[in-house]
């Protein structure tokens, strides 16, 4: 008896989990390096993050990339570097919607929908870990406030990381790293 | 590594899924209830449970660092209430609420991450019997941080020879320039060792119908029983004490 072919062939699956090893550890060393709350490493660190997450959905264009990179990554994040489980939700939902609605308008073969997705399942991620921020803080809304500035810098640091995830992309078909 | 050499205290002795739901029921229950004394509560409750793993310095230091939070919230209240005094007018609820939330929340994570240190998380993947498809990533995410720390450090020493100086000044004032020299090296070096880990596995021949997990999946001992009711009873004082249920 045939058995018939995984969805995911073991090389994509090391790929996903080695871009999410990449981005957790660049992302800690770059806000390490800032030395707190530098707006500058802020806005670097969701830089680098988007770049590589480009490049991820460029290296494995397929559906379901962005939700089984938000699952490791938040699995990781809730056993090793202390994420919150209404976080990890958060960053779940985003991958799913992301990803549905990338298939829904076949998206993983225009570099211009990619970007488009990339960049929403960052904003609905960041947006539902405001929403649980707001109701965990909602008698001090000046608390909120605060927070949702970080996360709108953060969020900055992503959209410059789209055209910068796209040049590195350029850069690496052209020297035959990314073939596809 | 306390799992191997029996050392281990009783959090650690929990199933994975156990500590795993505390931290659920507490993050989603703490949404619900907004009496100080409930919150006050369950705070202490959930400082219990992450003192019980001994790591006193490291509690100590996120209890600090969230009593500076409070402080500082504390002091800009302060000043609000000479503007506007009608916002004292509701008790001391809405002052300390958003603090006693964080501070239940930074417990049981605290609690489920220091239960969970690199050596372990591969065991705790092997409990929770994930699919391949899970399994694999989360393996090679986990086996390669320390890998990319090691080539992280070997591409300062580079930069650090280029005549760089890769300090919070730089990176400050030369972002675009600190991204290149550091990232583009990372980048280079982790796809190829993708590939080279790909052919490894295509070599080895894994593949999802080869993959076997591992046994001992049995039921919840008394202990995790204990623990998740005992989560569920705190919670549900709390929610009852707020008014949430009847």
């Amino acid at each position: 008896m045939k058995s018939a072919t995984p969805y995911w062939k073991p090389s994509e699956l090391i790929v996903i989990g080695i871009f999410t090893a990449l981005i957790k550890v660049s992302s800690l060393l770059t806000a390490l390096a800032g030395g707190g709350m530098n707006p500058v490493t802020l806005v670097l660190k969701n830089t680098v993050a988007t770049s590589l997450l480009i490049l991820l959905v460029h290296k494995v264009p397929k559906f379901g990339v962005l939700s089984l990179y938000a699952l490791i990554n938040s699995l990781f994040s809730l056993l090793m570097m202390s994420g919150n489980p209404m976080g990890v939700l958060g960053t779940l939902l985003g991958g799913v919607t992301c990803d549905v609605v990338l298939r829904l308008v076949g998206g993983y073969k225009n570099p211009w929908w990619i970007l488009g997705g990339v960049a929403g399942f960052d904003f609905f991620s960041r947006l539902v870990s405001l929403g649980y921020s707001f109701l965990l803080y909602r008698e001090q809304t000046s608390l909120f406030i605060v927070g949702t500035i970080v996360v709108t810098l953060g969020y900055l640091g992503c959209l410059i990381g789209l055209g910068t995830g796209s040049v590195f992309v350029k850069e690496l078909k052209h020297a035959g790293i990314i073939r596809n | 590594m306390p799992v191997l050499s029996g050392t281990e205290n009783w959090i650690q002795r929990l199933d994975v899924k156990t500590r795993l739901f505390i931290a659920l029921v507490f993050s989603v229950g703490i949404i619900f209830i907004n009496t100080w004394e409930a919150l006050t509560l369950l705070a202490v409750a959930g400082l219990g449970y992450s003192a019980a793993h001994g790591r006193f310095k490291i509690i100590a230091l996120v209890h600090a660092g969230l009593l500076v939070l409070f402080c500082l919230a504390l002091l800009s209240v302060q000043v609000l209430l000479i503007f506007m005094p009608g916002l004292g007018d509701d008790g001391l609820g809405p002052f300390i609420n958003p603090f006693l939330r964080t501070m239940i929340l930074a417990n049981v994570v605290l609690a489920l991450a220091l239960s969970c240190r690199t050596q372990e998380l591969m065991e705790t993947f092997r409990q929770l019997k994930l699919p391949f498809f899970i399994y694999l990533p989360a393996t090679v995410t986990v086996r390669f941080i320390p890998g990319f720390i090691h080539d992280i450090r070997q591409i300062r020493e580079s930069v650090l020879i280029k005549g760089y100086r890769l300090n919070l000044f730089f990176i400050t004032f030369h972002p675009l320039l600190a991204m290149r020299l550091l990232l583009v090296p990372v980048v280079i070096r982790s796809l190829r060792t993708a590939d080279e880990l790909a052919v490894a596995s295509e070599l080895k021949g894994i593949r999802q119908e080869s993959f076997v997990t591992s046994g001992g999946f049995g039921l919840p001992g008394y202990a995790d029983l204990f623990a998740g009711v005992t989560a569920l009873c705190l919670m549900g004082a709390g929610l009852w004490h707020s008014g949430v249920v009847q």
